[in-house]
């Protein structure tokens, strides 16, 4: 049946001519994550962070649970490419590659029309950073973290690396000695920012690390929407992505936390990302993963107080040679707290996607609510989908339910839409398309048509 | 327009249409009348390409092209339209986008704007009591028996067909209901001259859209063929003794 396998439709896959300041050498020593702390000019505690975290990376086993990695090699990666001196919140005064990176992407113009604030890292750290000025003067932050650790010290230390320590697991450990970029996020109680924030991150260089590392918190009763899209040059040589993301929901906060993952088929995409809700709280992930060589990522909330309220919603298209290993984890430590679990996949081409999940509910976490649904679809027969749902309930005044389905699309519903002039491959997008909506429709307009295009273009039918 | 030709269709190897022959000429109006299981919605299926159903002998010629080697969406963009008997649900399908993009791909030239769109078919939504709303729900998803039969209607009035296969259009309607559609239908009979092969086991809708032959189908074989009179004698004495 599958006569055509489906090569992704890569259209970023470009690179620049590498023009970094700094490059570490291949592979990870304490002296290269002493390097990298020095040349940040760090306060001396989070060097000595960085150290005891290469420690435990290094005395800790990869995972063995999941997605063979035994391909990754650690020797064979520069953990450190400082882009350029000139960090700018201007972006014609950047590099010219740099800005025609970001041009080609699209962030300047999207910029201008949808986002209240944009940071962009090309390779370990960001080059570009702007916030508008209304929510500057309300007191939100928006920096790259590198800066933010310089100019907000005591905020920094009191939530750094609280949600996710670097015992969590060997790639956070990992993350916490070589970290370097990402976006730091502070809303003052009460306010709300109404537009999203925006990261992009784009990996450049051949064989390269990124370890960026985003802290978010949400004083009580604050509202806040960021962002993060991604994309690298089509190496033959892995990459790695290993990001940390570390948010905290203070009560009757909300935060809701959109990814579209676009990685190249070289990348390794290993990321940790928790979340701490208090009180009536409400965090929601939305995790779309297209690219990467391997996904592996369960972004996870702890809802550790009353009415606290998380919310998964991921989507992944695996296509050839892609593994997409994602889904979620939900922690209830008190009462009345909720979380929802819903996962969409597509696999194509050979390609083979993962739902992997867990929800916990602690003894005492009363009149609990847990939902967990994942749908697999399936284009082709080389294709593969599996799904690992798990529950761990230690209290048994609590709801927990549990949807799967695993399909290829229907003959009928081909016939159907080909019998009003659909052809296969459009019957087969639309139908994807439909299937991804619960999910699509919680995204940003202009982000979800720029997703639909984008899908349609990866789509390749039978 | 469409001509059938010693047709027999098998579905798994068991025949279920046999060596069956008729002639549909442009701005005709055909009845294909019988008991369930006949095999009329198998006709229906077969003319439309539905890969379970292979043509065994025969032909199917649709404006004297054999069109035994074209795909489904290659023959609806010859023109030939089937109503379903039972239309397959599409969660997250919206109906106004769907038909934009059947009128995408039968009319590659015409530009398209949601807009323009939606206006148009709101006048023919409004012809089949229909409200608003039902552009922006899901594609047949969830819909009771009339209003997929309204779906069905709606997409053969704004795709304008030159042939339409109406596989129990009929069925499932109330009494308002079934005028209100066949009163579309043959309003579109008049404006864009669409031939019509009605599939029905009721002789209701004939008292909107006359027939102007009817064929009687049983076990697989067209065992009779005459006008609008067959009707009559088929509610007298049934498909059995006729």
């Amino acid at each position: 049946m599958a006569t055509k396998t489906s090569e992704r439709d890569y259209r970023y896959g470009f690179s620049m001519p590498d023009t970094s300041v700094y490059r570490s050498p291949k592979g990870l020593s304490k002296k290269i994550v002493e390097r990298i702390s020095y040349l940040k000019g760090e306060p001396d505690w989070m060097r000595r962070f960085r150290l005891r975290s290469y420690d435990i990376f290094r005395a800790k086993k990869m995972p063995s649970w999941g997605v063979n990695l035994s391909n990754l090699n650690f020797d064979d990666i520069h953990y450190f490419v400082k882009p350029t001196d000139k960090k700018s919140n201007n972006w014609s005064t950047l590099p010219r590659q740099i800005k025609n990176t970001f041009d080609k992407l699209g962030i300047p113009e999207a910029e201008k029309n949808i986002f209240a604030g944009v940071g962009a890292q090309y390779d370990s750290e960001v080059v570009y950073h702007s916030l508008k000025q209304n929510l500057e003067k309300k007191g939100v932050i928006f920096l790259d973290t590198d800066a933010a650790l310089k100019q907000y010290p005591e905020i920094f230390q009191e939530y750094f690396g609280k949600a996710i320590p670097p015992g969590d697991n060997k790639f956070a450990a990992l993350n916490s000695a070589v970290w370097s970029g990402g976006s730091f996020v502070y809303v003052p109680s009460g306010i709300s920012v109404e537009i999203p924030l925006q990261a992009y991150f784009r990996i450049n260089s051949k064989a390269m690390g990124q370890f960026e590392r985003t802290l978010i918190i949400a004083e009580p009763g604050s509202n806040v929407h960021y962002l993060e899209a991604c994309s690298a040059p089509l190496y033959s040589q892995n990459s790695l992505h290993s990001a940390v993301v570390e948010i905290f929901v203070k009560k009757h906060a909300k935060v809701q936390y959109t990814t579209i993952q676009n990685w190249s088929d070289n990348v390794y995409n290993l990321v940790t990302k928790r979340a701490f809700v208090k009180e009536e709280g409400s965090m929601r992930w939305i995790d779309g993963n297209i690219g990467s060589k391997v996904t592996m990522k369960y972004p996870s909330g702890v809802l550790q107080e009353k009415g606290a309220k998380l919310e998964v919603l991921s989507f992944a298209l695996a296509s050839r040679n892609q593994i997409q290993d994602a889904g979620g984890k939900a922690i209830h430590l008190a009462p009345y707290t909720s979380s929802n679990i819903v996962s969409k996949s597509i696999s194509q081409g050979g390609g083979k996607s993962i739902f992997r999940a867990l929800t916990r509910i602690a003894k005492n976490a009363k009149k609990s609510k847990t939902h967990m649904r994942c749908d697999a679809l399936i284009l082709d027969n080389e294709s593969k989908a599996d799904t690992f749902p798990n529950f761990q309930i230690d209290e048994n005044d609590v709801v927990a339910t549990h949807e799967a389905t695993v399909g290829k699309i229907g003959q009928e519903q081909l016939f159907y839409l080909m019998s009003r002039g659909l052809t296969e491959e459009d019957a087969t997008r639309m139908i994807v398309g439909g299937f991804l909506e619960p999910i699509t429709r919680e995204i940003p307009l202009e982000y979800a048509l720029e997703l639909n295009r984008l899908m349609n273009m990866e789509i390749k039918g039978f | 327009m469409l001509k059938i030709k010693n047709l027999t269709v098998a579905s798994e190897g068991k025949t279920i249409i046999q060596d069956i022959n008729f002639r549909l000429r442009p701005g005709e109006t055909h009845f294909l009348m019988g008991p369930n299981g006949a095999g009329k919605s198998t006709l229906g299926l077969a003319i439309m390409g539905h890969p379970n159903f292979k043509i065994k002998q025969g032909q199917v010629l649709f404006r004297k092209k054999n069109i035994a080697k074209h795909t489904t969406d290659q023959r609806a963009k010859m023109g030939i339209f089937l109503a379903f008997q039972q239309p397959t649900e599409f969660e997250g399908v919206k109906l106004l986008d769907f038909i934009k993009a059947g009128l995408g791909a039968l009319w590659p030239r015409r530009e398209l704007h949601t807009a323009s769109v939606r206006k148009n078919i709101a006048s023919t939504l409004q012809s089949l009591d229909m409200g608003q709303d039902f552009f922006d729900r899901s594609l047949n998803w969830g819909f009771s028996g009339g209003e997929k039969r309204k779906s069905e209607a709606l997409q053969l009035l704004t795709l304008k067909p030159k042939l339409a296969i109406l596989d129990e259009i009929d069925s499932g309607l109330d009494v308002d209901s079934l005028k209100a559609v066949a009163k579309a239908i043959v309003r579109l009979k008049k404006n864009s001259r669409t031939s019509f092969l009605v599939i029905t086991h009721h002789s209701r809708i004939a008292r909107f859209l006359k027939p102007d032959f009817v064929h009687i189908m049983v076990d697989g074989r067209i065992v009779k063929s005459g006008d609008k009179k067959l009707i009559k004698r088929i509610e007298q004495y049934g498909y059995k003794n006729i």
